[in-house]
């Protein structure tokens, strides 16, 4: 009797730990990442949205949370360089940019925690109307973990990080065709 | 031999079970456990105004911290709940979110053409209400819990100070 319960309980610890295992693995990463692509940066269209499966709405809850519909919003993410090497705090960063296609638009750095990063000058993000342009109307910022004189985004030494580029009310180019939307280059400066 | 295969196949087929289970029942999990969250002490139905996010936000994943967020939590199981928001420059929305975190209703101040954003909320196989405000949009929520999330874009401390005052004359009450 006893041999019986402890196969059954051995078959049962079994069928849970390989189903949750399972559940962990397919929701691994730290990402809301999405199958479409503009350089490093990619988005899930389905974040928010009713129509949305079962995986990615437990990704979206884990990840990004009260993502709004894509109608309203759209969300890139980047965790590696434009040479697709994943982002470092310890290294710099050079990000080059234009407009955002969208009505308002902001870029905001995340640790791996999905939180913003404590640091100094209290800045987690730049945006439309913060960051400092040049005469051409183009944008430079360094993100660093030490002080960069201009437009900074300011990353923690020793852990990694991702950016999330937001869309508020994207133009109609980018809600069409979401893969050509231009998003700003990033390259490694760099690494201390 | 036989014993083996029946506890092979009888592990597989749970770990099916419950691996569809836990997909299906994280978005709810944690939406419940964000509302208690936000709405410590059970507040429900009532604007919560959260100051701008920064590194010691940590209620909910990557917030932005060029947005002021303000929160209701809404319990329909005693009545369609209504919500008036004032419109703030240069960015006002709406979003409404089932218990499954589904983002089922968006309105953004060029949506309301100027006027303040006004939305009852019934729940779900509820009759809509005879009598309503002027100018409300009704919205069929699909759970009895869900919660409702205003954003506002700040775009200074200055304009927070302004923005937090107007934020604050929001209305979300039982109808």
């Amino acid at each position: 009797m006893l041999k019986k319960i402890g196969f059954w309980l051995g078959t049962v610890v079994a069928g849970l730990a390989l189903g949750l295992g399972a559940a962990a693995f397919t929701l691994r990463g730290a990402s809301v990442s999405g199958n479409v692509n503009s350089g490093p940066w990619n988005t899930n269209l389905t974040a928010g949205g009713v129509d949305a499966d079962a995986t990615t709405r437990a990704r979206i809850a884990l990840f990004g949370l009260l993502a709004l519909d894509k109608k309203e919003t759209i969300y890139y993410t980047a965790g590696t360089d434009s040479a697709g090497e994943k982002l470092d705090g310890s290294c710099t960063y050079v990000l080059k940019g234009s407009e955002l296609a969208a009505r308002w638009w902001s870029v905001t750095a995340y640790g791996p925690d999905s939180y913003l990063i404590p640091n100094e000058a209290n800045v987690f993000s730049f945006s439309k109307p913060s960051v400092k342009r040049e005469a051409d109307g183009t944008y430079i910022v360094r993100i660093s973990p030490t002080h960069q004189d201009g437009n900074w985004l300011p990353v923690k030494a020793g852990e990694s990080f991702d950016m999330t580029a937001r869309f508020y009310n994207p133009e109609a180019d980018v809600y069409f065709a979401p893969d050509k939307a231009v998003l700003p280059t990033i390259t490694k400066e760099s690494c201390q | 031999m036989k014993r083996l295969i029946t506890s092979v196949v009888s592990a597989a087929v749970l770990s099916v079970v419950v691996y569809i289970g836990a997909i299906h029942a994280l978005p709810n999990i944690i939406m419940n456990k964000v509302m208690a969250k936000v709405g410590s002490g059970g507040t429900v139905n009532t604007f919560m105004h959260q100051p701008l996010p920064t590194d010691k936000a940590r209620s909910v994943v990557r917030p932005s911290p060029d947005l002021a967020y303000s929160i209701c939590i809404i319990d329909l199981s005693k009545g369609p709940v209504y919500v008036q928001m004032p419109l703030t420059k240069p960015y006002t929305s709406v979003a409404l979110y089932a218990s499954n975190t589904d983002n089922y209703f968006v309105r953004n101040d060029r949506d309301s053409a100027g006027k303040s954003l006004d939305v009852i909320i019934v729940g779900p196989d509820v009759k809509k209400p005879e009598t309503l405000p002027a100018g409300a949009e009704v919205v069929a929520a699909p759970t009895i819990k869900g919660l409702v999330l205003v954003r506002r874009v700040v775009e200074s401390a200055a304009a927070f100070e302004v923005i937090d005052a107007t934020r604050k004359l929001s209305v979300c009450a039982p109808l």
